[in-house]
């Protein structure tokens, strides 16, 4: 492809041998190489290409006019476009003529905010298990969190099943039966967003 | 709203962009959407300027009228201090309350949440 | 009527999720967070741009492949299969949709390579080495041949072992390794050319 790579080191070998060697994890040991100064110089070039060319994309990226706004807002206005709301979820009403739903989409929603309002967590997958068809059918709710560094897991998963349940019973008629809180992802909090606790950071 | 013709998205005395207000109106009530089966709609503040419509909810609730029996349905958003099943219960008391107002006693009302904000 | 109370402590801001860590985020996303979703753009976006456009040429149209990455993006992440890895996985999708672009767009017209980057205007001596190892390495990568250059940038940047290279791109993972190897020397090469 390219004559320059095979091109012969001083010591006969060529760069395509050397790159070989390398995309090989330089097994099996080949001694040749691995006791020839001139190829171990060749060798560790080679292997700052990858390094180098990490750099240089990161150059490349913050040499970039900034992101603007709008072009942010056009991904997002698609995006909108394509929400999934999930399943419809009833509330019960009187009238026979008339249909209540709340939409699973909403629920999640509902039960973030309910969870990221408690100081040093930040909720990730939440899941409704159970018939959420039929009303007054036991449901679990599920959800997975990120606790800021420091804080104690026990006492805000807690706050956040209280939170969690609260936000439910305000807002839509599921029958909870447990709310399970697994924290799995530990961030380091904002500044201004002091977690309540002491010896917050690391 | 009166004057207009009883057609599709037309009750005797109250067209969609009045039961948009209607629901508006309701305490707890933070947007009204088109109905979207699936899909959440564009809230009606929204698809005035998407759209650039005249400066009114573009009849964010549905009105169909299909062999002489109506149903109207429409999507809200609810407020995160209000309790939503009872705004949403209201907004369907509303509009079957219109319903009754234009003599169709027997029309159906679908309401669902589909943002508590 | 009802806005009196909205003062509520620790709404979610973009900014309070910009300290989540992706599976947070792509946890999020998926149950329909939009805001999850923007703050793995704002994250993911310069990097994105810049590997687009090292295979596209112009910086404005690696905009629109990014923007058009994301949307698919969006559309894909049910199927993400470990949150931890949506870099990754981004950088795949970019990948694809810049070369997808780059054929299309060479059915039509060639475009002469843009410049990208160089501009660098810190320390004059320790940058200008740098940057004439950056520009040298930028020409060299713009030589090879584009399914040498595509493997390149998978392994080296976006990351991706043999394995996903050669899911990736349909071939046996020992012909990743072949391109892969036949792309460092040829850089490699060239970068002693120019030392």
């Amino acid at each position: 492809m390219n004559d320059l790579t095979r091109t012969q080191l001083d010591c006969e070998k060529s760069l395509d041998e050397l790159s070989d060697y390398l995309s090989r994890d330089r097994t099996p040991y080949d001694e040749s190489i691995e006791t020839c100064p001139e190829c171990l110089n060749a060798l560790e070039a080679l292997e700052r290409l990858g390094p180098l060319s990490r750099d240089l994309l990161a150059e490349d990226a913050a040499a970039l006019p900034p992101l603007s706004d709008s072009w942010i807002g056009r991904i997002m206005t698609n995006i909108h476009r394509e929400m999934r709301s999930g399943r419809s979820v009833p509330i019960s009403h009187s009238d026979p003529h008339v249909t209540v739903t709340v939409t699973e989409g909403a629920i999640r929603a509902l039960i973030r905010a309910a969870g990221d309002a408690v100081t040093g967590i930040l909720v990730g997958r939440c899941e409704l298990l159970g018939d959420l068809d039929t009303v007054d059918a036991p449901i679990t709710v599920r959800v997975t969190a990120s606790i800021a560094w420091g804080e104690s897991v026990p006492g805000l998963a807690d706050e956040v099943r209280v939170q969690v349940y609260r936000a439910l019973a305000q807002h839509t008629q599921i029958r909870v039966v447990s709310v399970d809180v697994a924290i799995e992802d530990v961030h380091i909090a904002e500044r201004g967003d002091a977690p309540s606790s002491e010896g917050e950071r690391p | 709203m009166t004057g207009m013709a009883d057609s599709v998205g037309t009750l005797a005395s109250v067209d969609a962009d009045e039961l948009t207000r209607r629901v508006l109106r309701v305490p707890g009530v933070r947007d009204v959407y088109r109905p979207v089966t699936s899909l959440t709609g564009t809230p009606a503040t929204l698809a005035r300027w998407i759209k650039s419509t005249p400066a009114k909810p573009s009849g964010a609730v549905e009105l169909n009228t299909k062999d002489g029996h109506v149903s109207i349905e429409t999507s809200i958003a609810t407020d995160r201090d209000a309790r939503s099943v009872i705004v949403a219960r209201e907004v369907a008391d509303v509009l079957r309350g219109a319903a009754e107002e234009a003599g169709h006693t027997d029309a159906t009302v679908r309401v669902q949440i589909s943002r508590i904000a | 009527m009802i806005v009196a109370m909205r003062a509520r402590t620790g709404k979610t801001s973009p900014q309070s999720l910009t300290a989540a860590g992706d599976v947070i985020l792509v946890a999020r996303a998926i149950d329909g967070d939009s805001l999850a979703f923007e703050t793995l753009i704002r994250r993911y976006a310069p990097i994105m741009r810049a590997y687009a456009a090292r295979i596209v040429g112009s910086p404005a149209e690696a905009d629109d492949v990014v923007q058009d990455s994301f949307f698919l993006a969006w559309q894909r992440l049910p199927d993400i299969r470990d949150g931890a890895a949506v870099r990754a996985w981004l950088m795949r999708i970019v990948s694809r949709q810049a070369f997808t672009h780059l054929r299309r767009r060479r059915a039509d017209v060639p475009l002469p390579l843009a410049t990208l980057s160089s501009t660098d205007s810190r320390q004059p001596e320790q940058v200008a080495v740098r940057n004439a190892q950056f520009s040298a390495l930028s020409a060299a990568l713009d030589r090879l041949p584009d399914d040498q250059r595509q493997c390149w940038l998978l392994r080296e940047v976006a990351e991706l072992s043999y394995r996903e290279i050669a899911e990736e791109l349909a071939i046996s993972p020992a012909s990743v390794r072949g391109k892969l190897a036949r792309a460092r020397a040829s850089v490699g090469a060239d970068m002693e050319a120019w030392r």
